[in-house]
């Protein structure tokens, strides 16, 4: 991985770009939902909704998946319910 | 993290992560940046793995499905704006679920091994592999390649490059 951390404090002043970036954010996601019930979300509200949700039901996970699991676990003699 | 503290001192850091075994989720990486304020920018890629996904134009893997994360600290605390995806339509996640659950793949999404078009998540299974195609045709082509060079040759970690 090849990552770059910017402190965007040393380019612009802090307080103006988070109005900016809240007041963006704001007309962007204004724009009327084509279908209802589906209002325009901002890049990484798809994952918080996620995790909120799997944190109150649980993870779902088919059949076959926790089948693997298992087999995986006992092969390092973890004991887990099938 | 090492990144972030860089950062706050000297404006911009530049990480290289190398030899690592899968590092989970990218986005976390990218929300913790920007919980603290910051931006960053983070280009993955696979090594020891077969290729997964297809250059535009080609007819079997050559890379893996290599994510681009771009993070911001967003409109409200705790709601960072978090842009984290494969470069693949979809990851091999997805076709995993799929094939454990008897599913089917959307159209224009999977090629078979002989690089034609198919819905079958099993083709991912066998040897030799189908593959995944990039999202938004070349221009997720393009990315991909990106991320292959500057996590994999930029970093010195390595390419997908069957010889390494």
């Amino acid at each position: 991985m090849l990552m770059i951390v910017i402190d965007p404090g040393r380019i612009v002043d802090q307080n103006w770009m988070m109005q900016e970036i809240a007041a963006m954010s704001a007309y962007i996601t204004a724009s009327p939902p084509r279908r209802k019930g589906e209002p325009v979300l901002i890049p990484g509200d798809p994952e918080r909704a996620n995790r909120a949700r799997r944190l109150q039901d649980g993870v779902p996970i088919d059949d076959e998946t926790w089948r693997e699991i298992v087999v995986a676990a006992r092969g390092i003699n973890v004991l887990v319910e099938p | 993290m090492l990144g972030i503290d860089r950062a706050k001192r000297d404006g911009v850091a530049v990480v290289a992560l190398r030899n690592a075994h899968h590092i989970g989720r990218v986005g976390t990486y990218g929300e913790m940046c920007a919980t603290a304020g910051l931006l960053s920018l983070h280009f993955v890629n696979i090594t020891d793995q077969r290729p997964s996904v297809a250059p535009w134009r080609g007819g079997d893997g050559r890379f893996g499905t290599n994510p681009v994360c771009i993070s911001l600290p967003g409109p409200e605390p705790g709601r960072p704006i978090i842009a984290d995806m494969a470069t693949s339509r979809i990851a091999m996640g997805k076709v995993r679920v799929a094939r454990n659950k008897g599913e089917k793949i959307a159209a224009e999404t999977l090629l078979d091994p002989d690089g034609n078009p198919t819905t079958d998540p099993n083709v991912m299974y066998r040897r030799p592999r189908g593959s995944l195609l990039t999202f938004g045709e070349h221009k997720g082509y393009a990315l991909a390649f990106i991320c292959e060079m500057l996590a994999g040759a930029v970093t010195g970690s390595g390419t997908m490059r069957p010889e390494r």
